[in-house]
């Protein structure tokens, strides 16, 4: 229906904000945004059933967060109630402490951090339902394809599995066999694993006849190390900003430029080791109009929660502690939220399957 | 196109060699068929023209081998892979994307062609294999002849001289094995590809091809010509080639239209119906059912496979399931096993509902072999097999010599199932459950995959098995063997019984269920090439 890029941006956009901010008016507001954009655009897709599973695990990982953040918090001025409390110390460190003071301010930011958790999984159930997942790959660097590809296949396997585990089951059932032990697994297990063995032999030489494995490409060892020098150098710049970031959080400016530039530096290493590799993409994807317009609206609304981020991190972040208050909305901040829902306004009437 | 010189080898960890001193010349623009009994090589000759063998098996090999003037010992599959388009038996386990037009390109990325390039190539395979309709569809939707058609146009792409198929049809029903043959016919006269394929059910192939290959088993001299000198000599051939050895016919018919012309000039005797009297196969009227189905009614993921199937079996009767795939019939053998329970409606075994007895002791009484012997054998020998099945029954470990002798299993009884050949392996799975020595007899399609012998050795085996007064169900598109061993078919459709009849009535009324001797005389006095040569002879 877009472009994959397209939806690239999109998940960006919807996951910026999901992530940075704990304020429960805008992360509803995204919720509900999401909603919209599955409802209408997703639900055909026969990758749709997995929706269902990643809310289920939301509601799980909130729910645990809320009763982690009331349990452990003990800050905040209105108490709901004093619970015996419990304190397990190591030496002078209290590596546990639960129950006490149990504040209405933890109960609300358990469920504000809940509430992004619950943003965060839909966004990914989402993308994961409106994108082609191979077209997504093939945006993979070159040297990572091949172990994407192989990832994919590996999960490709696991349905393959279980619908061969249910034809084992029966057979077995029709034999007598009656589960009782752990011994009597052996019949359902060994069959399992020999057929998924001679499926997996089969698929690799069908992959080694169509000339799967012919890497080529740069492959002097000194260059190898330069490389993973960088990608290592990269990857600690971007460890030290988050960290700049966690000290200095009324200042952002540095860690977000050292951040950029470490992003910058592994970008470039990924494309010049991607050059040695001889093996090219088929990417047969239209951009249509309506491709750039969601992409410009995503990359407006990008810009816009970056900015307020960086200049004005008050009002992304909601913070109820010490004593609740009302929190801020923006409308700006508002209507870069909404941006989540253009897809659902430009794409075509819906005639032709998801997958078109 | 294709050389090969004195080439013999052998897999690892095995002494005797698979194929030994093989010399071959194969020229450009021919239609190969390869035949041969399960187990004398057929496989391993093909994968060495794309240098799988010894690549991929590792092993000892002596000999030497050009194709398309490349030397596949040198360069490996991979090296091969733009001479060589190579396909295999089994339509699920050769993709790697989901989508028909990701899965096309696969072979080209790997050769890092340029986009625009792979674009044009893709759109001329589309065509070639006429599946353009199909392009933006999930692999997973797809019918078997479907899969079977990507998967020769997945190897097309990269432009190959050869195209090498290993057993393409064999998983298939005759539709869609029809479809693949008829696609792989027109590349041959159209595009000039060679082609090489090993095929079990000949009476569809060997029409098309120029020559035939016979390998006859390690030891012994393979024998190539055209298919009617090769089929005048090999014991393996389908039953209009039998008929016409039988009576003589001279030169040789191989298709059905060639054989009406030495049928009308036969002269049979019309008015004796002899053979439908003495006929054996007949609804002994009367006796009481053992399994009773009573208007029954199955839905799954809201389709519903079943509607209202009305079926009565009793003992010492043959029946033949058929119909297309979908039709519900592993679905109505699954509720006789009672591994479904109808939503509607009753399964009764000797007047008892399946409804409340468990899988476990129906199974005791009901011997179900599922289509794929795979997810039943895991012991190390056959013999711990049968052991297996016994013990879950509760029964003495002995006694199962009967089942190995009318199964040709003795000498393997101490051998890993796994390692079977095909056919060797649908035995083992069929010993597994007959050793209890159930009273009904279900089979999901008992021949795919089986040659000539095996499945006249089944026939035989199924026939025997009756006169000892057991109900035997079987599931299949396999025709001939119908012809030869069923007393009754029902015809499926939808989901309901469209035709149920004795066997002999059914099948010379349909035009798609009729065996090759039916559609030769068009006479319901002859099913199987035995029924004309007694008429005949008499």
């Amino acid at each position: 229906m877009y472009h994959t890029l397209t939806w690239m941006l999109w998940l960006t956009m919807a996951l910026l904000p999901a992530m940075l901010t704990r304020n429960p008016l805008y992360l509803a507001i995204l919720l509900v945004a999401v909603a919209v954009a599955y409802s209408t655009m997703g639900r055909r897709s026969t990758m749709a059933s997995s929706w269902g599973l990643f809310l289920k695990a939301g509601l799980m990982l909130a729910s645990f967060s809320i009763l982690f953040n009331l349990l452990t918090v003990h800050y905040g001025e209105t108490v709901i109630l004093t619970l015996p409390r419990l304190t397990l110390r190591v030496g002078p460190v209290a590596l546990l402490d639960l129950g006490g003071k149990t504040t209405m301010e933890s109960l609300v930011y358990g469920m504000t951090s809940g509430l992004s958790l619950v943003a965060i999984l839909l966004i990914f159930a989402t993308f994961n339902v409106l994108v082609d997942h191979h077209r997504l790959l093939r945006f993979v660097p070159s040297f990572l394809y091949q172990t994407g590809m192989i990832a994919s296949i590996a999960i490709a396997f696991v349905p393959q599995m279980v619908s061969s585990l249910r034809d084992i089951r029966e057979a077995q059932a029709i034999r007598g066999h009656r589960f009782r032990g752990i011994r009597d697994l052996l019949p359902l297990f060994v069959p399992l694993l020999t057929t998924g063995l001679e499926r997996a032999v089969q698929l690799a030489e069908s992959m080694e006849a169509r000339g799967f494995g012919n890497v080529g490409g740069d492959r002097s060892r000194a260059r190898q190390l330069v490389y993973r020098l960088l990608i290592a150098c990269s990857l600690f710049g971007l460890l030290v900003a988050a960290f700049a970031y966690g000290y200095w959080s009324d200042s952002p400016w540095a860690s977000a430029l050292l951040g950029s530039a470490s992003l910058m530096l592994l970008a470039g290493t990924v494309t010049a080791m991607g050059r040695g590799a001889k093996r090219s993409r088929y990417r047969h994807e239209l951009w249509r109009s309506r491709d750039t317009l969601v992409s410009a609206v995503s990359v407006v609304s990008i810009l816009v929660i970056a900015l307020f981020w960086l200049l004005d991190t008050d009002t992304l972040f909601f913070y109820p502690y010490p004593r609740l208050s009302w929190p801020d909305f923006n409308p700006l901040i508002g209507a870069a939220l909404l941006a989540v829902v253009t897809p659902v306004l430009t794409a075509p009437q819906m005639r032709r399957s998801a997958s078109d | 196109m294709i050389e090969l010189r004195d080439v013999t080898y052998s897999y690892p960890e095995t002494e005797a060699p698979v194929l030994r001193d093989l010399s071959l010349n194969i020229s450009e623009g021919e239609f190969l068929l390869v035949i041969g009994a399960s187990g004398s090589g057929k496989s391993t000759l093909l994968r060495c023209l794309n240098g799988l063998v010894p690549h991929f098996y590792g092993g000892r090999f002596r000999g030497s081998i050009r194709v398309a003037g490349r030397d596949p010992l040198a360069l490996g599959p991979r090296g091969m892979s733009s001479a060589v388009g190579f396909v295999l038996q089994d339509p699920e386990s050769q993709f790697v994307v989901d989508s028909v037009e990701d899965e096309l390109a696969f072979a080209m990325e790997n050769h890092n062609l340029e986009p625009a390039l792979m674009r044009k190539r893709i759109e001329e395979a589309l065509d070639q294999i006429s599946i353009a309709h199909l392009r933006h569809r999930k692999i997973s939707t797809l019918s078997g002849g479907e899969k079977q058609r990507v998967a020769i146009g997945a190897v097309l792409t990269l432009q190959p001289k050869i195209l090498v198929l290993d057993e393409p049809t064999s998983q298939l029903d005759p539709q869609a094995a029809e479809e693949v043959l008829t696609t792989l016919q027109k590349l041959n006269t159209d595009l000039g590809l060679t082609i090489v394929l090993s095929e079990h059910r000949l009476e569809r192939v060997v029409q098309y091809a120029d020559r035939v290959l016979y390998l006859p088993g390690p030891g012994q001299d393979p024998l190539l010509g055209s298919p009617r000198d090769v089929l005048a000599q090999v014991d393996l051939m389908p039953p209009l080639v039998r008929l016409a050895r039988e009576l003589q016919w001279e030169p040789l018919p191989l298709t059905i239209k060639e054989g009406r012309r030495f049928a009308k000039s036969l002269n049979l005797p019309t008015t004796v119906s002899d053979v439908r009297n003495g006929d054996q196969r007949r609804r002994r009227p009367g006796h009481d059912s053992v399994i009773e189905v009573r208007d029954v009614w199955f839905s799954y993921n809201g389709h519903e496979a079943l509607k209202g199937i009305n079926l009565s079996v009793g003992p010492g009767e043959l029946v033949a399931l058929m119909g297309r795939n979908g039709s519900g019939k592993t679905t109505l053998l699954k509720h006789l096993v009672g591994l479904l329970r109808p939503d509607r409606g009753h399964v009764d075994l000797w007047g008892e509902s399946t409804k409340c007895q468990e899988v476990q002791t129906i199974a005791r009484r009901v011997g179900y072999v599922p289509q794929d012997p795979g997810s039943l054998l895991f012991a190390d020998t056959l013999r711990a097999e049968l052991d297996f099945t016994l013990r879950s029954h509760k029964l003495p470990t002995t006694g199962y010599q009967d089942v190995l002798e009318s199964l040709h299993l003795s000498p393997f009884i101490e051998s890993y199932p796994r390692d079977l050949s095909g056919g060797e392996r649908q035995r083992a799975a069929l010993a597994a459950i007959l050793v209890a020595d159930p009273d009904v007899i279900l089979l999901d399609e008992p021949t795919r995959g089986l040659d000539y012998y095996q499945k006249q050795s089944l026939s035989d085996f199924l026939s025997q098995k009756r006169a000892a007064g057991k109900a035997v169900i079987m599931s299949t598109h396999d025709v001939e063997l119908v012809a030869r061993c069923a007393d009754r078919v029902v015809i499926l459709g939808e989901g309901q019984v469209v035709v149920d009849g004795p066997a002999r009535e059914v099948m010379s009324n349909s035009m798609v269920f009729a065996s090759q001797v039916n559609k030769l005389f068009r006479d319901d006095r002859f099913l199987t090439v035995e029924d004309v040569l007694k008429v005949a002879a008499g």
